[in-house]
């Protein structure tokens, strides 16, 4: 039992967990504990060195008059973001009192006409913004995605196919998400004239999405057609022989074999969408992240950099955290990982 | 009908450096339906490329390979191939890896039919209480047999074995000898095998097809075994028969493999693989 979870911890990456788990189980204790510390210890030593560099340093530059802002005056601006937070929470509910109200008052009218005669205007919470990231970036990724893994295969299947397609991807890769944008923005901005702004789909979300398209799609369309190129030649004649056809092939022998690659790939791609999504929410205005922090600059109050600073940690934690998703994903598809948790 | 004619055949390839090599040239026999052929040579003569021409895998550069009277185009499940290092899926279970041969062959059989028959096949090459297990948690014999069964159960006209046995250990690889051996007996198989080991050869086949060294290797002889069937493994290397028949094919093995012309034999040498199992009982 205890080997299992211990398994399936290390499958999933969360490979902190082990030792804790050894030494409350009784099992190693002094190795265990060995190993907790440097899994943990250092990795903490180096954060609190860098606090304390950081709070140091912070307090002797001036910029502007003002100070930089040390991990004090971030933690502050971080308490005060999760008040604002808990203000617009506060403020939602009374609202949603007020609506319900209104409509006892007047019953003759429906949900959605006293929705737009008495809308909800609060500007979006953090959290809100975050929301919207996650859906951008994630958005772009599933369609790169789609575009991606196809395009891969038939690639990886096909030296002629990757010869025709190699010059698209050499010259496209390294184009930056800022050159991206103006196109798409006008192409979206004049195909979506009519939509309005508040729909799910609006005109901003649709160019970041896409902008994240065009800059992630490259990272899984190299591995999947890396993967699918590398499949056994063994298994390709175990295929021929049991005359599996070219449908079958693929699913059950080149895709399934590639696989760990496509994900490696993916993880990629996801990591350079949401690098990308920050400039292109920026740019589009898509009310995410990348906006907030744009809007931070553009706005000059006391805390504006401790704002950012913010905006900046949640950003690489959650970058952080999607990586890894995508790990764990990745493993859980390697034969021999998962396989082995059974 | 005829069943397995190789005519003539040749074989090059285009290397980019070194221009056309050419492999096999003028290769000809044929084969009944029900023997056990074994093609032996030196690594590199090419013998398994001869083994992946039969399949369909490949095509020959000249000549023709006859199956049944129809030439050789492409692979079909009527020929299963026994692969050298297993090549079982390793995402699927051992029964997943033999119903990917079933599904595919008896497409019109119902489900319950083609389970039964991958669990049959299984069973007979003694797997029944390893089907679910996966490929990297069972042993090298078990993966073999596993491929051994995938083909089985493909009920095959011809069965291909492409040195299927050499990366076992030896006593493993003598189980798995003599249970195809057995299988051979039994359900009536006609098996067209490829294999480095002298032994091997003399022990399973009803002839031993001797492959002189590439480039443009051919056919240097043909030795026709004559043990009666079934065979008894420790009768037969036992036998001063046996010990002829190895002495016939090393001495070929390795003039050819000196460039001497076959005369004077050197003496059998006993090696770690093949030991000498009946010292001076070599008529030769």
């Amino acid at each position: 039992m205890l080997n299992k979870i211990i398994l399936y911890l290390n499958v999933l990456g969360l490979t902190w967990f082990v030792p804790p788990l050894k030494m409350v189980c009784g099992q190693d204790v002094a190795y265990e504990a060995k190993r907790f510390v440097r899994m943990i210890g250092l990795p903490l030593i180096a954060v609190v060195i860098f606090l304390f560099l950081w709070h140091v340093i912070a307090g002797q530059v001036k910029i502007k008059g003002q100070i930089l802002p040390g991990p004090v005056e971030v933690t502050a601006a971080a308490g005060k973001m999760y008040r604002d937070y808990q203000a617009s929470q506060a403020n939602y509910v009374t609202y949603q009192a007020d609506f319900a109200k209104a409509q006892t008052e007047y019953p003759q009218m429906s949900e959605t006409e006293l929705r737009e005669l008495m809308p909800y205007t609060a500007a979006p919470t953090y959290l809100d913004q975050i929301w919207t990231s996650l859906k951008t970036v994630f958005t772009g990724f599933v369609i790169a995605s789609l575009i991606a893994i196809p395009l891969g295969i038939l690639c990886g299947m096909s030296a002629a196919a990757f010869e025709m397609i190699n010059p698209f991807i050499q010259v496209f890769r390294p184009v930056s998400p800022l050159a991206w944008l103006p196109i798409v923005a006008i192409i979206v901005g004049a195909t979506m004239a009519d939509v309005p702004a508040n729909s799910f789909w609006a005109k901003s979300y649709v160019v970041a999405a896409v902008v994240v398209t065009l800059c992630s799609l490259w990272a899984t369309l190299i591995n999947t057609a890396n993967g699918v190129a590398q499949v056994d030649k063994d298994y390709l004649n175990v295929a021929k022989v049991l005359n599996l056809g070219w449908f079958g092939t693929i699913f059950k022998v080149v895709l399934p074999s590639a696989l760990p690659q496509i994900f490696n790939g993916m993880r990629l791609s996801i990591g350079v969408g949401w690098m990308v999504l920050i400039a292109a929410e920026m740019l589009s205005q898509n009310p995410g992240l990348g906006k907030f922090v744009w809007d931070m600059y553009q706005s000059s109050s006391d805390d504006t950099l401790a704002l950012i600073m913010v905006a900046v940690l949640t950003i690489g934690v959650i970058g952080f955290i999607l990586d890894r998703i995508m790990i764990a994903l990745q493993r859980m598809v390697s034969p021999g990982a998962m396989l082995a948790v059974r | 009908m005829k069943f397995l004619e190789i005519i003539n055949v040749a074989k090059h390839f285009n290397h980019p450096t070194k221009g056309k090599i050419e492999v096999l040239s003028n290769i000809n026999f044929s084969m009944k339906k029900g023997e056990f052929i074994t093609v032996i040579g030196h690594s590199g003569c090419g013998k398994s490329t001869l083994l992946n021409m039969v399949a369909g895998l490949d095509l020959p550069s000249g000549g023709s390979v006859c199956f049944e009277e129809k030439e050789v185009m492409r692979p079909v499940p009527e020929r299963a191939v026994v692969f050298q290092n297993h090549s079982l899926l390793p995402w699927r279970t051992v029964i997943g890896n033999v119903m990917l041969a079933v599904n595919s062959v008896f497409k019109d059989k119902s489900k319950k039919e083609r389970l039964e028959r991958a669990e049959h096949w299984l069973k007979v090459v003694g797997l029944k209480d390893h089907m679910h297990k996966y490929p990297h948690e069972i042993s090298g014999g078990q993966r073999q047999r596993t491929g051994l069964a995938r083909a089985l159960a493909m009920g095959p006209e011809l069965m291909l074995f492409d040195e299927p046995f050499g990366a076992l250990d030896e006593l493993t690889r003598s189980q798995l000898q003599d249970e195809s051996l057995r299988l051979h007996f039994e359900e009536n198989l006609s098996v067209f095998m490829v294999t480095h080991s002298v032994d091997e050869a003399i022990y399973m086949s009803d002839k031993v097809v001797m492959m002189n060294n590439g480039p443009n290797a051919t056919i240097g002889k043909i030795l026709e075994i004559d043990f009666p069937r079934p065979r008894e493994r420790l009768k037969i290397f036992e036998s001063a028969q046996f010990a002829h028949y190895r002495n016939e094919c090393i001495r070929f093995l390795f003039s050819r493999a000196t460039g001497g012309t076959g005369e004077p034999a050197p003496a059998p040498v006993a090696t770690a693989e093949t030991p000498i199992v009946v010292p001076g009982a070599a008529p030769a």
